[in-house]
């Protein structure tokens, strides 16, 4: 078929008629009542400004400010003393193990460019990170002593990513040149180095990053990866889903990249979907993911040993065609899912129903918790000390919930965010 | 959009900044639905924008470049939304790839339905550059400043999107996604 039309202009018609023409009233409003409890932010004076200081003689020609000032120097330099002695104590507090239950701390996101950290407890916020930059997506190192987040590069398109001290101090960019359409990130349980996904002269690529900024590798090329997650306790090894234009699978590799083995054999069937999620427990011992079954025509939640073997369905409601997105409780002995159930007719219903709490050997009953959730879902991850579930719903158009595993009562928080939030994990 | 608006907003006169902001409001709405094709996120987006131009718009130098700031402001909204969807690795289980019965897609569908899908098909950072160029238009010079992006790679993102644009209603084929991954 030829065409024979203009395409610039069919193209503006297209774009000019699609999609709605107006913006809620409450929006706008919404914004205006928000922004009505915040200050506006100004342009540092730098130190090196003349207009930050007065001039020296305004100091020199009065012996009483003499005085005064001598006296504040005094005070700076107590108070610096003792904060440095702060820090020192605190320094040699014993940082958690990478994996397992830890003592829950604060935590972190990013909202409008700013990296904020939150006590879950209190509702108290602070901005640790107020770069002019648009920082987003932080997350905290294992060991809770570091930030690692987003930034959009300043001369080519595409993000840097920049480890900061879990106070948001001591920034380190630790890319070599931005990285495009990232997908994925992840931390080793060492926090020595960072494993990101993304996408490097137009092909999909896995990189190691050193997190202190030297030299980084190249795992994957030419392979999709969506996840990709250490094993525990030693992260020797990285489980990831792989994906092709054609078919999608999981494997193993050592930390280097090298020795790479098929966990699952790569599938043709709903490639964007299938075998998702996939997370190591707590011990390392065993693999959760969702797997499409293409007979029964639904998704069902799998485990498996750690080197593939012993495949099978872990636990299934009736009700359901989606059982997924597995996230393992820190002590592994609970697993958190979504599940979507068919209707009275027996069709797929889209209603995604709350999270499900299942026990990690399949037996029991699955304990709903939270409220149901909007359409696409949500992302859920334990507290450290595993007593509460955090949750962001994918549409992002309510504030993160906390929900309780035991399935008692949930709470919103009194924060928005635009970033999955990160719990920082401490020593008990 | 009016100078003396912006700059008494710059000094923190609020009447002033929600003057400027309901002035802003159904632009960026428009812009920022055609870049993440959902109302809700789109919806979101513009409140995150009207929020940040009161907090940062001490920061804008030249008054005179409000519009285009503002543009730059709600497309880091909306490319901040689609990372982040694609970084919760939820994604939503479509239903009608799991029924049984498919219809010819290339029957009966005009050219508008075939470029409109096909622009759903584009990566969020191609589609940006469709929108800002085709919908909003703006020259590729100031898209440029607005992305924070050369020159070059704003022609090259618009070069390929166009072309994907093209092949998708030429030949009637399902486009391949441009640059990035599904989300």
């Amino acid at each position: 078929m030829t065409a024979t039309f203009d395409f610039d202009r069919l193209l503006g018609s297209v774009l000019e008629e699609g999609g709605p023409h107006s913006l809620p009233d409450t929006v706008v409003e919404a914004a205006l009542i928000q922004a009505r409890g915040l200050p506006q932010r100004r342009p540092p004076v730098g130190l090196l400004d003349r207009r930050a200081w007065p001039p020296p003689r305004f100091w020199l020609s009065d012996p009483s400010l003499m005085r005064l000032a001598t006296l504040g120097l005094v005070i700076v330099l107590t108070l610096a003393l003792i904060a440095a002695a702060v820090v020192a104590i605190g320094s040699i507090r014993r940082p958690p193990e990478p994996f397992g239950a830890a003592r829950n701390g604060s935590v972190a996101y990013s909202l409008g460019g700013d990296i904020v950290l939150a006590d879950p407890t209190s509702g108290a916020t602070r901005i640790v990170v107020a770069d002019p930059a648009f920082d987003h997506d932080p997350i905290f190192s294992p060991d809770g002593t570091r930030l690692v987040f987003w930034r959009p590069s300043s001369q080519l398109a595409g993000d840097d990513l920049v480890v900061t001290k879990a106070d948001g101090s001591d920034p380190i960019t630790i890319t070599h040149g931005p990285l495009v359409e990232p997908s994925w990130i992840d931390w080793a349980p060492d926090g020595r180095t960072v494993v990101v996904a993304s996408s490097v002269d137009g092909q999909p690529t896995l990189q190691l990053l050193d997190a202190g900024g030297g030299a980084g590798r190249t795992l994957v090329d030419g392979m999709a990866v969506h996840s990709a997650v250490f094993r525990p306790l030693h992260g020797a090894e990285i489980l990831f889903r792989g994906q092709t234009r054609d078919s999608v699978g999981l494997y193993v590799m050592n930390a280097d990249g090298s020795n790479r083995r098929t966990l699952v054999a790569p599938t043709t069937d709903d490639i964007d979907h299938n075998l998702g999620s996939p997370r190591y427990s707590p011990d390392g011992s065993t693999i959760a993911y969702h797997r499409w079954d293409s007979v029964l025509r639904e998704y069902r939640l799998h485990v498996m040993a750690a080197d593939g073997t012993d495949d099978r369905v872990l636990t299934h409601d009736p009700r359901a065609w989606f059982e997924g997105w597995p996230v393992w409780s820190p002590d592994g002995t609970r697993i958190a899912i979504q599940r979507m159930f068919r209707g009275v007719s027996g069709e797929l219903s889209r209603e995604v129903r709350p999270y499900a709490i299942i026990r990690a050997d399949g037996t029991g009953e699955a304990i709903e918790t939270g409220p149901p959730l909007p359409e696409g879902g949500g992302r859920i991850d334990w507290s450290p000390d595993g007593t509460k579930l955090f949750m962001e719903p994918a549409s992002g158009v309510s504030p993160p919930l906390i929900l309780d595993p035991d399935g008692g009562p949930w709470t919103a928080t009194s924060w928005s965010t635009t970033s999955i939030p990160s719990w920082q994990r401490l020593a008990p | 959009m009016d100078r003396a608006l912006v700059e008494r907003a710059q000094r923190g006169e609020r009447d002033a900044y929600e003057a400027l902001a309901r002035a802003s409001a159904r632009r960026l709405y428009l812009t920022a639905y055609r870049i993440v094709r959902d109302t809700d996120r789109a919806e979101d987006a513009v409140q995150q924008t009207l929020v940040a131009i009161w907090r940062e718009l001490p920061s804008l130098r030249d008054p005179d470049r409000f519009e285009a700031w503002t543009y730059r402001l709600v497309v880091r909204f909306c490319l901040s939304e689609a990372r982040r969807v694609r970084r919760t690795g939820v994604r939503e289980i479509r239903l009608d790839e799991r029924e049984p019965v498919r219809t010819d897609p290339f029957a009966a569908s005009d050219l508008r339905d075939q470029l409109d899908r096909a622009l759903a098909a584009l990566s969020p950072d191609h589609r940006t550059v469709v929108v800002l160029h085709h919908y909003a238009g703006l020259p590729l010079g100031e898209v440029a400043e607005i992305l924070g992006v050369p020159y070059g790679t704003v022609g090259s993102r618009l070069h390929h999107a166009t072309r994907a644009l093209r092949a998708a209603i030429e030949a009637g084929e399902r486009p391949a996604i441009v640059g990035g991954q599904p989300a």
